[in-house]
């Protein structure tokens, strides 16, 4: 019956006249306008009237984000933020990640990077939250050199007797990652990928991830040339390697890496290097594939506080510099909202 | 002549006009279907003729006439599939029919948004918000004011204080 009280009891608010010529419609109508508006207009409606500004709240922001599949973050997340009487500002995800056309919350943040060497190039070159390179990997599809037994994906880089590489550089901030998230919730970063060796030749895989700094140049060689000892700073990253002998018919196996990481970091780092132990010509080196980099928060999730990332200058790290140009940047007081909106920010103060 | 089987449902305006529109077609409107389930009036051969009509109090007799116009034309629509992984929504796709229907002035076109809303008429509150977002698309400010009639109610400090705002999202 609640539907029939509704109809008679009446829904929305009514237009309301206000003054000679001028009619103030109900916030829901142009909150429905705005849901389906062109994304480049809304920061200039914002600019029209207080009405305008009033309606693109944050939760406005955060159901658009729903409405084009943008993942958010998990709840318990969002209710710990809540707790610490602050809250992820939506616009901002949603900016960069409708922007970047990436989903930072959701499976898999490098969903749509090509394998193809040109078309990853291409890809990464028209998005600013990706980086790419790439050397001696031959694109396959699907992969040759296993045998009928072993259950294969349908395409992947093949490497050859040089070490092959790719690097992929995530900007997790220009991916729609708040960068105080990174500081004092700093989720996992997980990184998944297979590989397997020609079941005729021996082979090495080394899979790396590390976290770096805004200002950071990836450290493990310049010129585009990897330097083969190359291992990730074991406080920001980490590290598998893997080799097989010849015949081994060893099937597809998927590597999973795990990162924490102090504060400060921004980006992401994911390196790839293969090769085979042969020294054959042709691509009898290790393949890979299906690679998946994605956020995780734990179930009870841990805010850092103050204190804490203090403490973590004893890692010879220097933080003071990352705490001082220090987040809540994005963080932006409304105007407008006045005391009757849930949404208002409380920004964290200094001491807290 | 209307199909008894089919079932006619009543519905009354704001304005206390009553109409006798078809199950199928007001099914178009989440809110009177699940009113009409809520009152075990959805079965076949039920008996509606004789019922009370149902009040709209939102809406006026004008708007209504072209609510149900637009319900009886898309009343054998398929039903949309939810899109999981759609992207920004396009506003170009309005279908010709639509756009020939909401060649109307703008006080009904905002009176049709609020009805579709109210009555939760999916398909109907989508092409009337695309057709006030496509009037939105690339206009300045000034010219948004102009369009809508609507005045700039913010001090020169505040607008100065959005512009600051908006900064971040310029890069």
């Amino acid at each position: 019956m609640k539907h029939l009280m509704r109809i008679f009891t009446g829904g929305p608010e009514e237009t309301e006249l206000r003054g000679p010529n001028e009619i103030r419609h109900p916030d829901a109508m142009w909150r429905e306008i705005f849901l389906r508006c062109h994304f480049d207009d809304l920061p200039r409606m914002k600019m029209v009237c207080k009405q305008f500004y009033a309606v693109l709240t944050n939760n406005f922001w955060k159901d658009r984000c729903e409405l084009e599949g943008i993942a958010l973050p998990p709840p318990q997340v969002v209710r710990l933020v809540h707790s610490r009487n602050s809250e992820f500002d939506y616009e901002y995800l949603y900016h960069y990640a409708h922007k970047g056309n990436v989903n930072p919350y959701g499976p898999n943040i490098v969903k749509d990077l090509p394998l193809e060497r040109e078309r990853a190039k291409e890809y990464a070159a028209n998005l600013s939250w990706i980086t790419y390179q790439s050397q001696g990997c031959t694109y396959e599809e699907p992969p040759v050199g296993y045998q009928a037994t072993v259950e294969c994906p349908n395409k992947c880089l093949a490497t050859s007797y040089n070490w092959g590489y790719r690097q992929i550089v995530i900007n997790l901030e220009k991916c729609g990652v708040e960068p105080w998230i990174l500081d004092f919730l700093r989720p996992t970063v997980i990184v998944e990928e297979k590989h397997a060796p020609r079941h005729d030749c021996g082979a090495i895989y080394k899979l790396s991830i590390e976290m770096l700094r805004a200002e950071d140049v990836p450290s493990h060689g310049s010129h585009g040339r990897i330097r083969p000892d190359y291992a990730p700073n074991q406080s920001r990253g980490t590290m598998v390697e893997k080799s097989y002998e010849q015949w081994a018919v060893q099937p597809w196996v998927q590597e999973s890496l795990q990162t924490v990481y102090p504060c400060g970091m921004t980006k992401a780092l994911i390196l790839t290097r293969a090769k085979d132990t042969q020294f054959w010509a042709g691509e009898y080196g290790m393949k890979f594939t299906d690679t998946v980099v994605r956020l995780e928060f734990t179930q009870e999730p841990h805010w850092y506080e103050r204190n804490e990332i203090e403490d973590q200058r004893g890692d010879g790290e220097d933080l003071s510099s990352s705490l001082r140009t220090h987040p809540f940047r994005s963080l932006r007081i409304p105007l407008f909202r006045g005391n009757n909106n849930p949404y208002r920010r409380q920004l964290p103060g200094p001491g807290q | 002549m209307a199909d008894a089987k089919k079932g006619m449902i009543k519905i009354s305006s704001s304005d206390n006009e009553v109409y006798s529109v078809e199950r199928d077609v007001i099914r178009l409107s989440t809110t009177i279907n699940t009113l009409l389930q809520d009152l075990g009036m959805d079965g076949d051969g039920v008996e509606t003729e004789n019922a009370d009509p149902i009040p709209l109090q939102n809406v006026n007799s004008a708007i209504l006439k072209k609510v149900i116009g637009w319900c009886q034309y898309h009343k054998d629509d398929p039903v949309p599939a939810e899109d999981s992984d759609s992207r920004e929504k396009r506003t170009d796709d309005i279908p010709s029919w639509d756009v020939e229907f909401l060649k109307v002035d703008q006080g009904t076109l905002f009176e049709l948004i609020l009805a579709a809303n109210y009555l939760d008429i999916k398909g109907l509150l989508e092409v009337t918000c695309k057709t006030v977002a496509n009037m939105i698309r690339g206009k300045t400010v000034e010219d948004i004011r102009r369009t809508f009639n609507i005045k700039n109610d913010f001090t020169p400090e505040e607008e100065e204080q959005i512009r600051k705002e908006n900064a971040w999202c310029e890069d």
